[in-house]
């Protein structure tokens, strides 16, 4: 029996999962990285993307819009701006927010503001792909 | 007579003011059950996100994060959190004389205006105020992006035009008949003092301490932002409901006197009838 360890998921609206699991796969800002038991303390960001969570029986996916990853002594912590279920993405709702973000992201004038543009196109992006997928 | 219907015309009308205070009471009240719920939920990540920059903070040249360094007090934002709407008590006169008095402390300093709902954008702009951001009407479908908007503007507000400080204004909610008019440091972000037990150096951060800094502070200040807007509406349902509360009884005090007065009147009118019928009677006799 392999070992197991304690993820939680936490957004603003409360706590979206909390379980034993064996292996979570995260999209980190450098790239997606794999956590199984018995990882060294880590605390990293993370970018708009999908989250992949196995216990010993299943395996599910949940789709996230940026946050950070934290794993201290068998506990891992993802706490997550949003993140949802393939079930519950309401895919006409984000591809009218994708094209309202490409529009704010032509009509952005400051790098800031295109930077932001970009960080909102980026989060809608990975929800399309998500259920695209 | 005529008076009779004058009474009976304002019975009518105080009871139909009374059911719409019953039902707005009512209203109140379950939203205020929701608007508690959510303020538990959110509880956790702020909880969790405190503990991080704590952490953080302790490892890190504070005067390299704009969101963490603490200069000369000298252009002040204040965010004054009110309602959209009246017929909730004090809850928004409470707010904008704390507000008022905050600008006098501070007078000679400049001042910048944030407001939030309705009340506080009209006092305001009636007084001339400098007010830079004006949110409004989104308390009734409360959603985490409204915070996500607000921090922003807030966070941008603070880095462009270069506030030394931001304070917030708003009704915390101790419980439904409760409320507290607070006053809290919102920018630069203050991190609790370090707990030297929770410290463990051996943590790597991907990519670097600097940039999970960068990213996590304006998170923090969304996410405080979310907390005082569910703190306020349910502390905004809770004046309102006690004060509907009252209004309906008061209302009921009401109908139930002028009840007495109609009955009395009635009586009167009644007995001087039969006064004169008698009366009438005798001088045939």
């Amino acid at each position: 029996m392999p070992k197991l360890f304690t993820l939680e998921i936490i957004t603003p609206l409360g706590t979206f999962f909390k379980d034993e699991i064996l292996h979570v796969r995260a999209p980190g800002v450098d790239g997606d990285f794999g956590v199984l038991a018995d990882h060294a303390p880590l605390m990293a960001g993370l970018r708009p993307g999908r989250l992949r969570v196995e216990d010993p029986d299943e395996s599910f996916d949940f789709v996230m819009t940026g946050g950070f990853f934290e794993v201290h002594s068998n506990r891992a912590v993802v706490l997550a701006e949003t993140c949802l279920r393939k079930e519950d993405v309401d895919l006409e709702r984000a591809i009218r927010a994708r094209d309202r973000a490409l529009q704010a992201l032509a009509e952005a004038k400051t790098p800031e503001a295109q930077e932001e543009a970009r960080a909102n196109l980026a989060k809608v992006m990975a929800l399309i792909k998500f259920i695209e997928e | 007579m005529s008076s009779l219907k004058i009474i009976r015309r304002r019975i009518r009308s105080i009871q139909s003011t009374q059911q719409i205070t019953r039902v707005m009471k009512m209203v109140a009240a379950a939203k205020l059950k929701r608007a508690q719920e959510n303020i538990v939920h959110a509880r956790p990540y702020a909880l969790r996100l405190r503990e991080v920059i704590r952490e953080l903070a302790t490892r890190v040249d504070r005067s390299h994060h704009p969101l963490l360094e603490l200069r000369e007090p000298e252009d002040l934002g204040i965010m004054v959190v009110t309602g959209d709407r009246g017929l909730c008590g004090s809850f928004n006169t409470g707010i904008l004389r704390r507000a008022q008095r905050l600008m006098e402390e501070n007078a000679g300093r400049s001042i910048r205006l944030i407001t939030v709902g309705r009340r506080g954008a009209e006092f305001f702009a009636r007084r001339g105020a400098d007010v830079i951001e004006k949110k409004a009407g989104f308390f009734n479908h409360l959603e985490f992006q409204h915070a996500l908007d607000l921090g922003q503007a807030l966070v941008d507000h603070y880095v462009a035009t270069r506030l030394d400080r931001v304070f917030v204004v708003y009704n915390e909610f101790k419980s439904a008949i409760q409320q507290n008019v607070v006053v809290e440091q919102l920018l630069p972000i203050v991190p609790d003092p370090a707990d030297a037990h929770a410290i463990t150096s051996d943590i790597i951060y991907e990519p670097g301490e600097a940039q999970v800094l960068d990213a996590i502070l304006p998170l923090f200040v969304k996410v405080q932002v979310w907390r005082i807007l569910l703190e306020s509406f349910a502390a905004e349902m809770g004046a309102r409901m006690t004060a509907m509360d009252s209004a309906t009884q008061n209302a009921q005090e009401l109908v139930e006197s002028l009840t007495l007065t109609y009955n009395k009147a009635r009586q009167a009118a009644i007995t001087r009838e039969i006064l004169e019928v008698v009366s009438g009677a005798e001088e045939l006799r």
